[in-house]
Order: C-alpha cells, then structure tokens, then sequence
C-alpha cells in the first residue's frame, strides 16, 4: 500500500512536472532508461500538451534539442506528431 | 533715388536636364523570401535575407558539426557536405548516423540549419552556401563520447574549419575537452555552444566554459545561445544567459523546420524533414551567421567576428547585456551591413570620413568623373564596403537664363576706380569681373548682361569669384597692363585663388585689335576651381594662361570678335590623399561673335565653346579591400579627365535701351551642357523690359 502511495504520488508529480531541470537521479525511475548512463529526462508540457523530454547522462554529453514520444512509445525530435503522449 | 517697373517674362523652354548615370536595379530583399526561406521562420527573425540580396551565403567557409552523424546524401545537403568529415564512433570516414535505437536525426537537422542548400526545395540553411564538415562524435540517440567529441575538434583544427557548432551540452565537463575548446580558439575557430533545455538560469558546459578559471580567454570567441520562439521570446525550456550572458545571444530555437535523415521512420511523414525544438537548433542559426561573415570577411578573426554578432545583436529583455538574453537576438542583416562612420583610406595610412570627402567639379571636367569607379570604404569593424565614386561628385548646375532677369547693377555688381597718373591708368576693383578690369576695352561686354551671355569672359581670369584687382595700364600708343588678383574659386569664399596679369595691345585702331593676355594663377585647395574633399583633397596648383583678343570692324555697323584661352596647370598631389599624382592638365576654350550695332539697339550672335579640359590624368590610388592579413590593399585607378563631350553654346541676342526703356531679348540653345555627353540639348528664351522712371 505505502509502495503504491509513493507510486502514485510519484506520478503526479512527474505529470506536473515544471520546466526545472530534473536531476537524472529521479528519473532514473520514470522507465526512460535508453542505454547505459543515458535518459530522456521529462522537463515539462509544452502548449499543445506533449510532454518534452531532454537528453542526459552522467559520463556523456547530450544532444539539445526536446524529445517527443509518441503513442507507440517512440522517441523522436520530431514535434510533427499529432499523436505525442 | 531710382525706381524701376520691370516687366518682365520669361519663357525658359526646358529641354533641359544634365546627364545622369544608370544605377543597377537589384532585386528588393523579399526576392530572396521564397516558399523555401518562409518555411523557417528563424530565417525571417534573424533578418536573412537582406544579406542575401547582396550575395553573402557562407561561400568558401566550412562549418564543422560535431553531432550523431549528418546525413550525407540528404538531397537538401549533399551538395554542401565538405570533404574530410569522419565517424569517430565507427572509426571510418563515412559520418552517416549509424539508425541504431531510437533514430532521431539530430545532426542532420542542425546541419540544414547552418547549410541546407538553396534549391527551392523543403528548406535551406542561414549560410546555404557554406559547407558542413560532419565529425560524427556520438549515437543517434543523442549521446556524445568525450574522446569522440575532442577527436572531432582536433580535426576540425586540422580541415581548417572557421565555426564549430557544438549542438550538445552536459552539467560537467573534463578538463581535456576543456583544453580541446581552448586548442580550437587559439586556432582562431568560433565555437557556438547551445545554452542547455533544463529553464536553468545558467548554461550547461562547454557553454559557460568562459566562467571557469584558465579558460577565460574563450569569452572571445565562444557563444553559448539561448533559444527563443517566433515571437522572439525565450523559449520556455531554455536555459538563460546568467553567468555566460556577456558571451551569450539568443537566437530561434522552438518549431524549427529543418532537414531529417530520409531513413528516419520516426519522424511522421518520411519527407525528410521535421521540425524540432531546443537551443539545439538555436546554436546552428549562430553558426550559420558565423559563415556568413567569415566568408564575407576572410581576414577578421574568430573574436572580430564575434564581436560584430554582440555589437550588432537585437537587444531583448531588460535593456542592453542582461542575464535572460544576454547580448540580445541574432541580427544578421544588422552584422553585415556598415556600422558606424564609414572612412575612405589613403596608401600612406592616413583616414578620411567618407561624409567629408568627395569631388566638386568645376564645368572644366564636365562629365570626366561622372564614370563607374569603384572604390573600397570601411566601417569602424575595418571591414570593405563598396561604392561608385560617381556618388560622391558633385557637378555644376546648367546655367538658366534666370539671372539676366537681374537689373544691370545687380549684375554688374561691386567697385571700380580708375585714376590716371600721365600716361599710365591704375585700377582698383572689387567684385568686379575680373576679365573686364583686365582688358583694354569694354568691347566684349554687352551691357546689361552677366558673363554667362557676354560675348566672352570664358579665360582663366572668369574663374576667379569676390576678386580684388590692382592693375595698372599704360595709356599710350602701345597698351601694356601689369595687374594682380586675389579672389576666390567659390561664391562662398573658401578656397583662395591669387594670381598676376600682363597684357598687351599688339594692335589698336577703329577696325581691329588684338590683345594678349598672359597669366598665372595659384590655387591653393583646388585646382582650375575644382575642390576636392578630403581623402581625395590636392595641393597648390599653378595655372599659366594665355588668351587672345580680336576685333575687327567689318563694316561701320557690323564687328567680329575673338576669344581663344589655353592654359597649362600643374597639381601637387598631398601625400595624405587618395589622389596620389595629377599630370599636367591642358585647357582650351573660345568663342565668336558677330555684333551689329543698329539705331534701336544691338544685335549679337555668339558660338562658345566653354573652357574645358583637353588633356590630363589624375591616378587614384584607392582601397580595394583587405589583404588575407586583415591589412587594406589599394591599387591605383586613372582617371582621364577630359570631358568625353565639348559644350556648344548658341546664343542670339537683341538688346534696346532707348528712352529709359530697356528691351532684351536672348535666344540661347546648348548642346552636351557643361561637357557632359549624356547632357539633353537646352533651348531657353527670355525676354525682359523695363522703365526707368
């Protein structure tokens, strides 16, 4: 019950998340997990709603620009999607 | 006390009107704003295509990416991908991303940015004329490899790259990279460094490099960019300037439409292209204006070139450098075009402002200058402009017959007094015609007219304005005269001209005389009344002149008239100027006239040929652009300054003074007016009457 308390409280925060950067620690929970030391960090909704994600990792540097998923789960730069999550 | 009525009208038919020159007509700067630009915004918000209407695209610099890999055979960039690019994740010289995991595309779309050809299709790029160096340093996924990225720096130093776009970032950075960033400033690279997406209030690394201690002489060369939106404000996941905001600018970053890898099935569509958000594609949109200016200005440096961008950006937020903005939003248009007063240089070193340098022509060069002369200008950044000299010359106004409308002792204006001592006559005069004070008789002067329409006073001596004469005459048999001038070569007595004058009357009886007139002019400022302004300001000239005089009765009623002036000048070139020599210069004119002296008044017809140059070069030794040492280059320019064309003035005349009343009447028609070859021919008629109560 506690472990579904810290869940779902966990979840709402994410999907209030602010623009502030997030530290990769927190995220390393969020299942956006792409490799070895590389996440696609939440940073924030952007005004259509969709949800931005921004690169990071520990040891690498990242690319700048704010990554997309879409309904299938894919991750892309591409903001052309009408479908993003 | 008199009073005169004058009625007076006059008819100055005008088929007038000097020569001109023909100006180029360029395209306006919405040529270049096609389907193609429009489909990028960021291309409109930084100003582009301005600079484009004058052909500035990034030709012959190359810009290396240090990104996932470009897309080397996209059809929008193929045909501006350089040579020598690399895969240092691969190890091979093929820097296509690799497609593996998630496949986003990330270097090709910062490539397009900076180069995306020009072809009417999809998009192009800020510098679409540069080429993109592609140094693949990390996965399409978005991760970058320290030794990969340092690698592809090292490169980019040895394939001689101007710009390095570092689309990548991290919240710590090692001190080799660290080295590797400085390594390529002291290699006179610009690096362009996006901010970060966290909305942090300072820049990810290598961004805010410059802070760290030992690194501070990167501030210099380094930009760290923040991403703005269509309506150039800050983009919301944009890190801000902060610590970085003196090296820091902002520039489009969100819905940027660019060029995607044409494998990439992630991205919807499969046209090859996308848009996509960050100050990842902020940091291309420097790039590319970084191109531009190296190419336009191969010899300045990575930190003059920077400096420019600073200078010249669009100040956002609070006013001047700020810590959101920084120095304020890319403004490509303002970095091209001229800041500050642009100078003219001379070979000898010196600088003049352009404002106050320039030609005034006299009529004997008629249209000599009036020709396609390009010269190299410079703004306070030392970088060349270019221009027609012929905008700068100033030529004289056609005479209109206007001014005879004037009463006689208006034109006639100023003082003479003669006093005579025995056999000798000494004249004192001011503002007088200097021609008239120096001739022996008054038979060439039509009373009532100026010297525009007299029958002569087209010598040297005519040129001289608010004269002072001393001269002295003999009185007997032979006529001799010995005089002195001083006076001015314009009406508002600036530039000084001085001079002597000895006459003789070889000949005088009731039917024919023949006068000669020798003299010697120095002008100070100009030479034959031309001043010139300046970086293009001469020295002393001296003058020697001769004119001719004859007259012969050819019946009681009816006289013949001559005049024929040649003279020789020779200029001092002044070492601080652009004129760097003036050969001797040859001037001709004359002119005839048949008087008939009628009961009721006078009847004339004249033909001038107005005094003009005949023979004579003048060497310009002119900047023409910067030297690959950032020195200005000059060659040297001549410039014949004898008119392509000969003014012919016509004039036929009818002048009564009978009973107080005065009627003139003037016909007049010029062809090539002030020996200017592209000059209409002029027709003016006037007609004036006045009574004397």
């Amino acid at each position: 019950m506690k472990k579904l308390f810290l869940m779902v409280i966990s979840i709402l925060l994410f999907g209030c998340e602010s623009e502030n950067y997030q530290p990769i620690e927190k995220t390393q929970q969020s299942n956006n997990k792409i490799k070895s030391d590389l996440y696609y960090v939440p940073i924030g909704r952007d005004d259509d709603g969709c949800m931005m994600y921004q690169a990071k990792s520990e040891s690498m540097m990242t690319m700048q620009a704010i990554i997309y998923q879409n309904g299938l789960g894919k991750f892309s730069m591409s903001r052309d999607k009408p479908n993003c999550l | 006390m008199k009073y005169f009525f004058i009625f007076s009208v006059v008819l100055i038919a005008g088929c007038g009107g000097g020569g001109g020159s023909s100006a180029v007509v360029k395209n306006p700067a919405t040529y270049y704003e096609t389907t193609e630009y429009d489909s990028q915004y960021g291309l409109s918000n930084i100003k582009a295509s301005d600079i484009y209407l004058d052909g500035y695209s990034g030709s012959g610099v190359t810009v290396a990416v240090i990104d996932t890999g470009v897309d080397l055979d996209h059809p929008d960039l193929v045909a501006n991908i350089a040579s020598g690019g690399y895969d240092f994740i691969d190890n091979d010289a093929d820097a296509n991303p690799d497609g593996q995991g998630a496949f986003m595309s990330h270097g090709t779309h910062v490539a397009g940015i900076i180069a995306g050809v020009k072809n009417d299709v999809g998009m192009h790029g800020v510098a679409y004329s540069a080429k993109i160096l592609a140094l693949r340093a990390g996965d399409s996924d978005g991760s970058l490899f320290t030794s990969a990225i340092e690698n592809s720096i090292d490169l980019a130093i040895s394939q001689g790259a101007k710009v390095i776009n570092a689309s990548f970032g991290s919240s710590d950075i090692g001190t080799s990279t660290k080295d590797k960033w400085l390594s390529a400033h002291n290699n006179d690279i610009v690096s362009v460094h996006a901010a970060g997406n966290d909305s942090n209030t300072d820049p990810d690394y290598g961004a805010k490099l410059p802070a760290d201690s030992g690194y501070e002489a990167l501030e210099n060369t380094l930009i760290a960019v923040v991403a703005t939106d269509s309506s150039n404000t800050i983009a919301n996941y944009s890190n801000q300037c902060g610590v970085a905001k003196n090296w820091c600018m902002a520039a489009p970053g969100s819905g940027i439409y660019s060029t995607v890898d044409t494998t990439d099935d992630n991205h919807i569509g499969g046209d090859g292209y996308a848009t996509s958000n960050g100050t990842s594609m902020a940091a291309p949109h420097v790039s590319g204006a970084v191109a531009v200016l190296r190419s336009k200005w191969p010899s300045k440096s990575a930190s003059e070139v920077v400096t420019i961008l600073y200078d010249t950006a669009t100040d956002l937020g609070d006013a001047g450098i700020d810590v959101v903005y920084g120095r304020g939003l890319l403004n490509l248009d303002n970095a091209i075009y001229a800041q500050g007063a642009l100078t003219v240089a001379t070979a000898s070193g010196g600088s003049h402002y352009l404002s106050d340098s320039g030609f005034s022509s006299s009529g004997v060069l008629g249209d000599a200058l009036v020709q396609s002369i390009e010269t190299a200008v410079y703004d306070k950044y030392k970088r060349d402009y270019y221009f027609n000299l012929n905008k700068v010359v100033l030529v004289p106004k056609s005479a209109l017959m206007s001014t005879e409308l004037k009463f006689e002792d208006t034109i006639q204006r100023g003082i003479q007094i003669d006093k005579s001592y025995q056999n000798l006559q000494v004249s004192f005069a001011q503002d007088k015609s200097v021609d008239k004070v120096f001739a022996f008789d008054d038979k060439t002067n039509i009373t009532g007219l100026s010297d525009t329409y007299s029958l002569y006073a087209d010598s040297h001596l005519s040129q001289i304005d608010h004269a002072t004469v001393i001269n002295v005459a003999s009185t007997g048999n032979i006529k001799t005269s010995l005089g002195m001038v001083s006076g001015y070569t314009d009406k508002n007595k600036t530039h000084a001209i001085n001079g002597v004058n000895a006459a003789v009357l070889v000949n005088s009886t009731d039917d024919f005389s023949f006068s000669v007139q020798l003299s010697h002019l120095n002008e100070s400022e100009t030479f034959l009344s031309n001043y010139f302004r300046g970086a293009y300001q001469t020295g002393i000239a001296k003058t020697n002149a001769i004119n001719l005089i004859v007259s012969s009765k050819l019946s009681n009623k009816v006289e013949f008239i001559a005049q024929y002036s040649k003279g020789r000048t020779k200029v001092n070139p002044l070492k601080d100027s652009v004129v760097s020599s003036v050969s001797t210069i040859d001037t001709k004119g004359y002119s005839m006239s048949v008087v008939a002296n009628t009961d009721s008044g006078t009847l004339f017809a004249t033909f001038k040929r107005p005094m003009k140059v005949t023979q004579g070069n003048m060497t310009l030794t002119s900047a023409n652009g910067l030297n690959a040492d950032d020195s200005i280059s000059f060659i040297n320019q001549d410039i014949n300054l004898s008119p392509s064309a000969s003014e012919e003035n016509m004039t036929l005349g009818y002048l009564s003074d009978y009973n107080n009343n005065t009627f003139v009447l003037l016909l007049n028609h010029k062809n090539n007016t002030n020996h200017d070859v592209l000059a209409k021919s002029e027709q003016q008629i006037m007609l004036k009457m006045s009574y004397k109560f």
